[in-house]
Formats: C-alpha cells, structure tokens, sequence
C-alpha cells in the first residue's frame, strides 16, 4: 500500500508558514534601512540602540518582577490544588475541578475586563500590584493541571509503602511525596513563568501608569514606535527564548 | 487515619485554589453581568446608578455587524486551522516516535517567542514593502498600490497563525492513540484511500478534533490584539469593541455589557465541551480532552 | 496451635459493595499462610486491613495476643510487598531498602551492614545504586522484599508478589522465597490467585470466594478434599458427576446412582441421607482409561464411554471420554504406557475407571452461595 505524500507536503507547508514570518523579521532586524521593508545592507546598530533605550529596561524589570511574584504563588497554590484533585474524589473535587478548568477555556478580553471590574469596584490601585493578582489567577490553573497530570503517571501505592515502612503523613510528604512531584512542580513553574512574562491582554486591562511591562511596552511600540527598533527587540527576546528552549532541552536530557 | 481528618485534609488541600479563583475568577465574571446594569459615570468608570441606559446604548451602537464579523472571522481560521492541522497531525503519528517528538517540538518552538513579536512579525511580512507584497506584484498576482495589511483576510490569517498549533496538539495526541491497523483494515476491505480516511480514521480522532475545535474557536471569538495590529476599522472584532470603551472612552458598563454578550456567545461552544465527556463515554470512546 | 497472628470477623464494605464478608483467619508463628482466590474476591482488602492501610467496618486483628485493629500502618511491625512493587520511583536501590530504618532513625552507620546483608540476601549487592525503572520485574520485585524485610517485621504480606513475572522466572523466585522463609523464618502471609504458586509454598491455605473463605487447610487437604464445588473447581481440575445417594452408610462407602452412568461408589467427602441429590468430584489424574475392560474389583467403579478428543502433552496425555450426558476429563500419565502399547485413539470404545477412595461428595448440585 503506497502511502499518500499529502501528509508529508503539509508537514513540511506548515513548517514553512510557521517559520517564515519569523525568519523574516530576524533579517529585518539587521536592516539599515530606517523604515524597514527594502534591504539598505546589513547593520547591528538597531541592537545598539536598543541598549540604550531605558524604557525597555524599565519594562523588562516590571516584567520579572510579576512573572517571579506570580509563579511564586501560582506554583504553590496550583501544586495543592492538583494534589486535592487527585487524592480525592466526590462533590468538593467536581466542583472544585470545574473552577480550576473554567479560567483555561476563558478569553483572555473577558478575564482582563472582569478583573478589571474587580479592581475598580473595590477601589484598589491599578499597578504591578493588581497584574500580579490577575497573573497568579491565570497561572493556577496551568500549574494545576501540570502537577495532576505528572500525579496521574504515579503508582499511589508508594504512599502506602511509605506508611507501611513506618512513615508518618509528615514523613511521608517531605520524603516521598514532594520529590517524586518535584520535576512536575518544576515544569508547572516553567510554564506559569513563560505564560506570566508573555502575557499582553490580561495585563494590559489591569496595568496602572507606572506599571508598564515588556510586552505592554512591546505594543506601545509596536502602535507608535519605530518598526526598527522593534525589530532589534525582536531579534533579541528571539535569540534569548530559543537559547532558553535548547538548555532546557539539554537540561531535560541530562535528567533523564 | 478517621475520616474526620480525611475530610479535613481534603479542605485544607482545596480551599486555597478555591478560594482564590472564586475571589478572582466567579465573582469578576459574575461582575461581567451585573455591571452592564450600570449607568457610566460621565467622567469615566462606574457610576453609582443601576439602570438600562447601558443595554438601550448596546442596542443603539449597532454592534451586530461587529458581532457578526468575529463569529464568521473565527469560524473561518478555526476551519483553515483544522485543515491544515489534520494532514500534519496524521503525519507526525506516523513518524517513529522519536522523530515525531522532534518534529512537534520544532512545531511549537516558534511559539515560546512572545504574543505580540508573532503578530509584528506578520506586519513585517505583510508590510506594504514588505517580502511577501513584493513578490506578489512581481508575479503579477496583486496591483502595487493594494494592501496586504488592515483588512480581515489579515486577520484571519493570523488569527491561523497563532492557533495552528493548539489545533495540532490535541489532534496529535488523538492520532497517536490512533489504532492505524483499522485503516489497513478498512482498505483490506476495499474502501479507498479517502473512504478510509473519512469512515475509520476521522471517526477514530473524533474526540482530539472537537478539543482542537473548541481550543481554537473560543479563544479566536475573544481576540483582541490581532485586528488591532494587522486589522483596520474594517476588520475590528467584538474584543476590540470591549477595549475601546475601556482604554478610549472608559465607558466600563458598556464595556462589560459587550463583554457579557461575548461571553454568551462562548458559552455555545462551551456547552459542547461540557457535553463531550459523556457522550463520549456513552460511545466508549476516547477520553476527554 | 495458638494464633499469631489472628483476623477475626473481619467485614469491609465499599460503598455498597461488600468485599470482605466476615472473614476469620489464624496464622501460626513462622508459617506461610496463602489467601488464595479468583480476582476481586477480596484478598487485597483483606490484606490491606491487616496491614492498618484500611480499617475494617467490623471485627479485630490481633499480632501476637495484642489487638491492633486501631494502629495506624508505621505503627504495626508488620510490612508489605505489594502487589505493584511500589518501589520510590525517585530514589536508588540503596535508598529504597534503606527508608524504613531511615525513618526509625536509625544511625547511618548502623543501618549501612543491614542494607548490604539484605541486598544480599536477595543477590543485588551489585545494583545499590540503579534505580526502579533500570531494574527489571524480577529485581524490582526483591527490592521490595528486602525494603520489607530490613525491618524484621512480626509479619510479612505479601500481595502477588510474583503475578508480573514471566513463568520461569516466578517458578525460581519461589524457590527464593521459600529459601528466604526459612532464612528469615518470619511469618508469611502471601496473596495469590495462582493455585500453584500456593500449593507449592504454603503450609496452609485459605481459599476465598467472593469475600468468604471457603475452606482453611494444608496444601493436600484442598486438593484432595476440597470441602465446596467451588474450591474443587477452583484448585485443579475436577471432575462433577450429579446424582442420587442410593444408601449413604456414615463414614463408609456411598452408593450412588448416577443418570446415564448407572451405579457408582464414593468413599469420602459429605455425609449424606439416602434420597439426597449431590455432587461427586473425581479429579482427572485419578481416572483411567483403557481399551481392554478394567474389571469392577473392589471399590472400582468402572463405566464405558467413547474417546471424543485427545491431547497429547508430552508428559501426559488428556481424554475427554462422552459417556452418557456426561464428558468425563482423563489424565494419563504417559510413563505409565507399557513399550509397544497403542494409547486409546479418538471415537474408540473405552473403559473409564476409578477408586472409590478418590470420588468424593461435595454436596448439593444447588449448592448454594459457592454455585
Ligand atoms: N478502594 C476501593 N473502593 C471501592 N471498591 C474497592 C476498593 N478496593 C477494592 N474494592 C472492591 O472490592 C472488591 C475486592 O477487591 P480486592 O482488591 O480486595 O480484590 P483481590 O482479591 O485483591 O483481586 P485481584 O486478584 O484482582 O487483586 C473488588 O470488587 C473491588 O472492586
Ligand atoms: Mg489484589
């Protein structure tokens, strides 16, 4: 039976979509021309500039410091909550399931305006603040869900061995239960950080003056920069999340 | 242990996450609702004031066609999505596992750069000097002085640019578990290619398709940053509509009542989700997404 | 014969499902006592109960003349091997056998010699430091016994320590375990739903149906007089022929007639009136089967029938014989032929014939919960 090369020319069509904007904007990036578009030569000094820019800085910081608050907490909280949903079951754990679900399948417009509502209803201040909030809220339920989905490859007799052998609950946790679930809490951690540092509409509805992040920064320029500088950003936030995925690869491979 | 501890663990263990998304997840969304009951303040925000005036101004702002456009808009990508997910998925299933991981992870490589760097780079590709546009009139296909940027044919592919890989994931994962030795069978049987196709393998994956469906569609009705990039007036959608009354006029009443209007929209879709896993294992079919 | 270790009464229901029904077991010091039963008759529960993993809606379990039932698991001296292994995933070998006196805190240097006796003792003194999943099934699973046994435990359970292992290899792991017992000499208190695995290791067994036990005995006492139809299906095979009791002379020999067979004789099993409906068991490997006729002597029972199918199997050879409405199981050892001799064939006329001594009355066809 001669199989169908369709798959194969799709595969390889989708790749190509899915790479080409990319590759573009990198080699616009190294444009000297000042409007970007046709090619002038080759050139670093969008790069330059962009070291010299403080508000990006500034952004970059805001942006760390939200992502490093949210993730702290999320992980937490996302690591209790993917424990109750796997070691029980009953009415509180469907209802409980549901909540932690329901933020997942939410567009981002209608979570940033509600919270937004939240805020202004109780008088709180916008600011890096109320961005933490909405961003601990949107992370929980990915940590969750992570750290359950790790739950469910374990065989939970070992908690039972653990008591057997003459552990107490306390024991059993220190010892048995938080480094079996390390790596899943590791990953949810991973995950809550990229989504917190990538996140743009969310925080766009409830940022304050003062509390503009990389990406709130990213769109203001986008809207009313110039394309070049953008481009360097580009170029750079590119190199840096690719370099992040190939250690976390090598790190992943190590590990094993 | 006695089952009074048990129970108290239990609540120990979920009232936390609980907790937290019902102060921060039930009650603003339920706020969605009952702020459209409010009268704006003239000087921007909430008024104090309950009354209909939001409802008849959604009435009288015409939004229907905006409406309109974001369902049709998603439908539409979520459709090209599906399509151009299903051959990629089948193919990676086939790959030896090993090659097929590589070549899922190169799929979604592209996507750990940020949100708005994925759009902006379409701007650059759709650019009036840009790559593609040049090309284009040098083939002859468009007329120099048209436009590839700010009109929904933009939007929309974009909108497949962002999702493709959220329909590829769960249509993978439903073809890995795949059983391809029922295709074989199929055929042995004498169905053609397409027939197999369409009566054992499609059937076989239904439930990754709905998840890719639902995965992609709702988030696309709530898009917001992708017409205001590469959209113009005429390509606006509902989420552009909600930010405007919020960022241009701070008429957050109106806006929440446009929020709630897409909120019941998604929530159609939704219920197809919440259908699923029961009539799925009425079929004894797959697990849920 | 005192009790060791003692469960008494023991119910366990889940939801509304009972799956421990007032089970009664004693275990004596140093014995290896089997639960033996089909897959979800409760062995498992009732294992975990003992262990302190569950408690039990009634009854007691008593180690040594202390009653326990109340005690959580780290606080009984008794340990597990479970079912699935349940070695810790995230630590080495070492670590595994280590946990338990690491938790009594015991003194590293004190606990270093025990670890590398046991490891030993189960021949892995070489793979301290692999983990779980390098392991293969049969190393895993003497990681677990030597995680268990570290702890010199009053008790030890025992959960189909050997059902994930291919046939050879469980067939040496016994032999293991059975040196490992006498080593040890701690009771055991083993799980299985393998008949063989029981016989060949037990003192006693107690063969559970359904979340009852249905008879307590010595590994020949359940063959040879298994006690209910469903203990002489479930160990071995068996032969059950129904009929009348003719006269039933207590103790002695029965006569019964059997429809289709004509008259046949039992010596052993139920006591029962004349008149009465029973079962007669005879196991496959006590029937003979021959061509030449096997003359009535004392106590034979013999009856004609014709070879419906054969099926050599190397050592023996098996019959199926239709005699009447019945299709009687015949096992041959084939040692037994005599050079040049020609074994009965398929749709030849044969006599089937067997001891007295080896029928016995199990009761009532209807026989009631165990049917
Ligand atoms: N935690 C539980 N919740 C509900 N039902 C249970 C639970 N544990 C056991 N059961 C039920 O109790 C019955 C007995 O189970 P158990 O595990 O003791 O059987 P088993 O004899 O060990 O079987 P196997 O040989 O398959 O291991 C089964 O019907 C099982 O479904
Ligand atoms: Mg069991």
């Amino acid at each position: 039976m001669r199989r169908s090369r369709l798959p194969l020319l799709a595969g390889i069509g989708v790749l190509l979509f899915l790479y080409l904007p990319m590759v573009a904007l990198v080699a616009q990036s190294f444009n000297a021309s000042r409007f970007g578009g046709r090619w002038m030569g080759f050139s670093l000094k969008w790069y330059a500039r962009l070291f010299e820019n403080r508000p990006i800085w500034d952004a970059l910081w805001n942006s760390l410091f939200v992502a490093l608050v949210g993730t702290g907490v999320s992980v937490v909280l996302g690591t209790l909550s993917g424990w109750a949903m796997h070691r029980y079951r009953g009415g509180l754990q469907r209802v409980h399931h549901s909540l932690v679900y329901a933020p997942l399948v939410v567009p981002d417009v209608l979570m940033g305006i509600s919270l937004l509502l939240l805020f202004v209803n109780s008088g709180v201040p916008l600011g890096l603040g109320t961005i933490s909030l909405a961003h601990i809220t949107f992370c929980i339920s990915y940590v969750a869900f992570v750290v359950l989905g790790r739950l469910q490859e374990f065989d939970d007799s070992v908690l039972d061995a653990a008591r057997d052998l003459g552990a107490g609950w306390w024991t059993t946790f220190w010892r048995v239960v938080l480094p079996m679930l390390a790596p899943g809490i590791a990953s949810g951690a991973v995950l809550a950080f990229t989504l917190s540092i990538d996140d743009f509409v969310i925080t766009f509805f409830v940022a304050g003056p003062g509390s503009t992040t990389l990406p709130v920064h990213v769109y203001s320029m986008i809207r009313h920069g110039t394309p070049t500088l953008i481009n360097a950003l580009s170029g750079l936030l590119m190199a840096v999340t690719f370099g992040l995925v190939l250690l976390g690869q090598r790190f992943i491979r190590q590990s094993r | 242990m006695t089952r009074a501890n048990r129970r108290r663990a239990e609540w120990l263990m979920t009232a936390p996450s609980v907790l937290w998304l019902s102060m921060f997840f039930v009650i603003p969304t339920a706020m969605v609702f009952v702020m459209a009951f409010r009268v704006p303040d003239p000087y921007g925000g909430l008024g104090k004031e309950w009354g209909l005036q939001t409802i008849e101004a959604l009435w009288r702002g015409s939004y229907g066609p905006v409406l309109w456009r974001t369902v049709w808009m998603s439908v539409l990508a979520t459709m090209a999505c599906l399509a151009m997910a299903l051959p990629v998925a089948y193919w990676i299933a086939r790959l030896p596992k090993s090659a097929g991981r590589w070549v899922l992870a190169i799929i979604v490589v592209p996507f750990w750069t940020n949100f708005l760097i994925r759009i902006y780079a379409w701007k650059t590709v759709l650019h009036i000097e840009g790559p593609l546009k040049q090309a284009l009139v040098t083939l002859g296909v468009v007329d120099p002085s048209t436009s590839l940027l700010f009109n929904s044919g933009a939007v929309i592919v974009v909108l497949i640019y962002n999702y493709l890989p959220f329909a590829i994931l769960p249509l993978y994962a439903a073809a890995e578990r795949f059983d391809f030795g029922l295709v074989e069978a199929a055929r042995d049987l004498g169905a053609g290619r397409w027939r197999a196709m369409a009566s054992v393998f499609l059937p076989g994956i239904s439930q990754g398709l709905l998840t890719a469906f639902l995965v992609t569609f709702i988030p696309m009705l709530g898009s917001y940053a992708i017409p205001d990039i590469v959209g113009g007036t005429s390509a606006e959608m509902i989420g552009n509509k909600i930010a405007q009354r919020v960022f241009s006029d701070r008429n957050l009443p109106l806006a929440s009542a446009l929020a709630a209007v897409l909120a019941l929209l998604m929530l159609l879709p939704a219920m197809g989700l919440l259908w699923s896993p029961r009539s799925a294992s009425r079929r004894g079919g797959g697990r849920g997404a | 014969m005192d009790a060791y270790f003692r469960l008494d009464g023991i119910r366990k229901a889940f939801g509304g499902h009972e799956a421990v029904k007032g089970v009664s077991i004693d275990i004596r010091r140093g014995e290896v006592f089997s639960l033996l039963g089909p897959s979800g008759c409760g062995k498992t529960t009732l294992l975990r109960i003992a262990a302190g993993l569950e408690a039990p809606d009634a009854g007691g379990v008593f180690l040594d003349g202390e009653e326990i039932t109340g005690l959580p698991p780290e606080r009984r001296r008794i340990n597990t091997v479970f079912q699935s292994y349940a070695l810790f995933p995230h630590m080495s070998v070492w670590d595994n056998v280590a946990f338990g006196p690491r938790v009594a805190r015991r003194a590293e240097a004190a606990l270093r010699p025990d670890v590398g006796r046991m490891l030993e003792m189960v021949g892995l003194a070489g793979r301290a430091e692999a983990r779980p999943r390098q392991l293969s099934g049969g190393e895993r699973q003497r990681v677990a016994l030597a995680r268990a046994l570290i702890n010199r435990p009053q008790v030890l359970l025992l959960d189909e320590p050997l059902a994930a292992l291919d046939r050879k290899l469980r067939q040496r792991m016994l032999l293991e375990l059975d040196r490992i017992h006498d080593e040890v000499g701690i009771t055991f208190l083993y799980v299985t739903h393998d008949q063989e695995e029981a016989m060949s290791l037990s003192d006693r067994i107690a063969v559970m149906n359904a979340g009852r036990v249905e008879q307590i005995g010595t590994p020949a006492e359940v063959y040879e007089r298994p006690a209910s139809r469903f203990v002489a299906e479930f160990i071995g095979d068996t032969n059950l022929m129904e009929g009348v009791v003719l006269d039933g002379a207590a103790g002695g020999v029965r006569r019964l007639e059997i429809p289709g067979l004509g008259e046949v004789l039992a010596a052993r099993g139920r006591d029962s009136g004349a008149g009465e409906r029973v079962l007669v068991s005879v196991r496959p490997e006590k029937l003979h089967v021959s061509r030449g006729s096997l003359p009535p002597g004392s106590g034979r029972n013999v009856i004609r029938g014709r070879v419906e199918d054969v099926s050599y199997r190397g050592a023996e050879t098996r019959y199926w014989v239709r005699a009447g409405a019945l299709r009687i199981a015949v096992v041959e050892q084939n040692a037994r032929l005599q050079h040049g001799e020609r074994p009965p064939t398929w749709d030849e006329s044969v006599w089937v014939g067997w001891h007295a001594d080896d029928a016995f009355v199990i009761g009532s066809p209807a026989g009631g919960e165990t049917g």
